[in-house]
């Protein structure tokens, strides 16, 4: 919809004293450390937690495998792998793409980096303790916030201290619109310390409990990794193809039904369980009306992107994020649907649940991360990929990895629930139809720790420096001359027949 | 049984609603929803207009320099004198 630039698009812009060209270096170079910090503790994390999932994937056909060290057994692997995935990968890395797209999208240096780098020394320290505690038998044993209590006494001051010195950069902004990718990582900023606070209450305890588990195991989920996800590729795709998003009134639209609908859902987790049937009905009914926030991300994203959807050859941030705009569409249809009861009855309790929530956190969340680290590591070091084969390596791992997951879990966790749901099937004839399922998932957990090592291997070659010289930014493939500007500020030539590109 | 932790979380949930509209009213009243279609292109400028698809924007006179002098690739600061 929108294909022509007004002729004031941003009232403070010429409050800039700077060129164009030097505000974004020196707005990424205020940004450098923190947003180092917070993306190689994530990729250490990263690889930690994917040590721990193969193991646990591996228990699933070898049980007794390193069953005879307390710290190896499933009910201590698969909590320490969730949390050095969701706190420690995902997470931080999510704050290192915030802190960038903050200065980006407000045109000013970040404020208050010592207090940022701080902030990140002390998540480290969270993740660290909760991880030791989770392997030395002292899980809370609450799902999606197993680490113990102790361990978010640093993750909660440490995202307090994210807030502060993000929301303080704000009155010093240069623009006075706040782009859509503001407010969903403002918003998610202000929710997530509520949620981590509301959860660890000291006040609960049986079905009340369970009930706050699952509130929390959702909205963490919807509230924390999919508005970073969200504004990131609200960022990344615009830019990348090069042309606004395609109704920002929508964007708008989507964020508030967000804020509005999301936090509602959750219990419908316990479907057929212990709460009052009338709170598991108000969450089945809200997860539905999340068709509505979904639909509108759904039409922005890909009619922005499809337009030119062949640069997905080229680019990698490009096929990284649409990847990721791609699964969240998938994944939270999946998850509108899921809800009701007649379904439930089906996939409850199964290993369908898994693969949705991989789809969920990785296919979507971490896929939209690698993407934004494609695009983020060269402007903050200066330096570019090593090695386009092996970026390419890196997402032919990743998403076929993540596509046998999900496609292998989906299928025997449906296979499982109709065998279970026959009580004239015996249960050892269950395990063994989800056998080969099982298998799949852990042969694409190889794949995908390979694209893990690869990722890893790119990011300390780029931030060392290491390989050539380079000339120019890394491709999948050389692309034509004029596909991709040069982003230098110099004379940029219209591509021949696309009505979009010319000049300013 | 006690109610106390449904009224807290129910609490939340509604504070939360109250806090959302309040803000959506507020962010309305300071005219941040005026003209909205032009924030689409607060992601644009001369350097990296609209039209013209941007990927990896790569500083090579700054990587240059900082190879030909030494300087440290992450602060990008000159290395100490010997």
């Amino acid at each position: 919809m929108n294909t022509s630039p007004p002729a004031t698009a941003d009232a403070r812009t010429d409050e800039v004293p700077e060129t164009v060209a030097s505000w974004r270096r020196s707005v990424d170079a205020a940004a450098r450390l923190p947003v180092l910090a917070y993306i190689l503790s994530g990729v250490f994390w990263l690889l930690v937690g994917t040590v721990f999932a193969l193991i646990a994937s591996f228990k699933f056909s070898y049980p007794d495998w390193l069953g005879a060290t307390a710290s190896m057994t499933f009910g201590r692997v698969r909590p320490a792998h969730l949390a050095t995935m969701i706190y420690g990968w995902l997470s931080m890395v999510n704050v290192g793409i915030m802190i960038w797209l903050w200065g980006r999208l407000l045109k000013t240096p970040i404020r208050h980096r010592g207090v940022l780098l701080a902030s990140c020394g002390l998540w480290n320290l969270g993740v660290l303790v909760g991880t030791v505690g989770l392997l030395a038998g002292y899980s809370t044993g609450v799902e999606w916030i197993e680490m113990p209590v102790v361990a978010f006494f640093f993750i909660v001051p440490a995202l307090g201290l994210v807030a502060f010195a993000l929301l303080s950069s704000l009155p010093h902004r240069r623009v006075r619109h706040l782009y859509i990718s503001v407010w969903y990582l403002g918003a998610c900023m202000l929710w997530t310390p509520i949620l981590l606070i509301a959860v660890l209450l000291p006040i609960y305890s049986g079905v009340p409990h369970a009930t706050v588990n699952w509130w929390f195991a959702h909205n963490i989920l919807g509230l924390w990794l999919t508005p970073v996800g969200l504004a990131a590729a609200y960022y990344f795709i615009p830019k990348v193809v090069g042309r606004p998003v395609y109704s920002y009134h929508l964007s708008y639209l989507g964020f508030w039904t967000l804020a509005l609908f999301y936090n509602w859902a959750g219990v419908h987790h316990l479907v057929g369980g212990p709460p009052p049937q009338w709170v598991v009905t108000v969450s089945i009914v809200f997860s539905a009306m999340m068709i509505i926030p979904v639909l509108v991300v759904a039409v922005n994203h890909h009619m922005t992107a499809f337009a030119r959807i062949k640069r997905v050859v080229y680019s990698p941030t490009l096929r990284f994020v649409v990847f990721g705009a791609m699964s969240y569409t998938v994944v939270s249809l999946q998850g509108a649907l899921m809800p009701f009861r007649s379904l439930m009855e089906v996939t409850h309790f199964t290993h369908h649940t898994i693969a949705h929530s991989h789809l969920g956190v990785y296919a979507f969340a971490t896929m939209v991360a690698f993407g934004s680290v494609y695009y983020i590591l060269p402007r903050v070091t200066g330096w570019e990929w090593a090695s386009r084969r092996l970026i390419a390596v890196h997402f032919w791992t990743t998403g076929l990895g993540i596509g046998m997951y999900v496609v292998g879990l989906t299928a025997g966790g449906i296979i499982q629930g109709l065998m279970v749901n026959d009580a004239s099937i015996p249960f050892i004839e269950v395990v063994n139809a989800t056998k080969p399922w099982l298998w799949s998932r852990s042969v694409a957990g190889v794949l995908i720790t390979v694209g893990h090592l690869v990722f890893a291997y790119l990011v300390w070659q780029i931030v060392r420096h290491r390989g050539p010289a380079p000339d120019g930014p890394v491709y999948f493939r050389t692309p034509p001359a004029g596909l991709f500007g040069r982003g230098d500020g110099g004379t940029v030539p219209a591509i021949p027949g696309d009505p979009d590109s010319n000049p300013l | 049984m006690t109610y106390a932790p449904l009224l807290i979380v129910l609490g939340v949930l509604v504070l939360g609603a109250g806090v959302t509209l309040t803000v959506l009213f507020r962010a309305d009243r300071a005219g941040l929803f005026r003209r909205l279609s032009a924030g689409a292109f607060v992601l644009f400028d001369e350097a990296e207009p609209p039209g013209i698809p941007q990927d990896q924007l790569f500083a090579p006179d700054d990587a240059r320099d900082d190879a030909s002098t030494g300087c440290h690739p992450l602060t990008h600061t000159p290395p100490p004198a010997s």
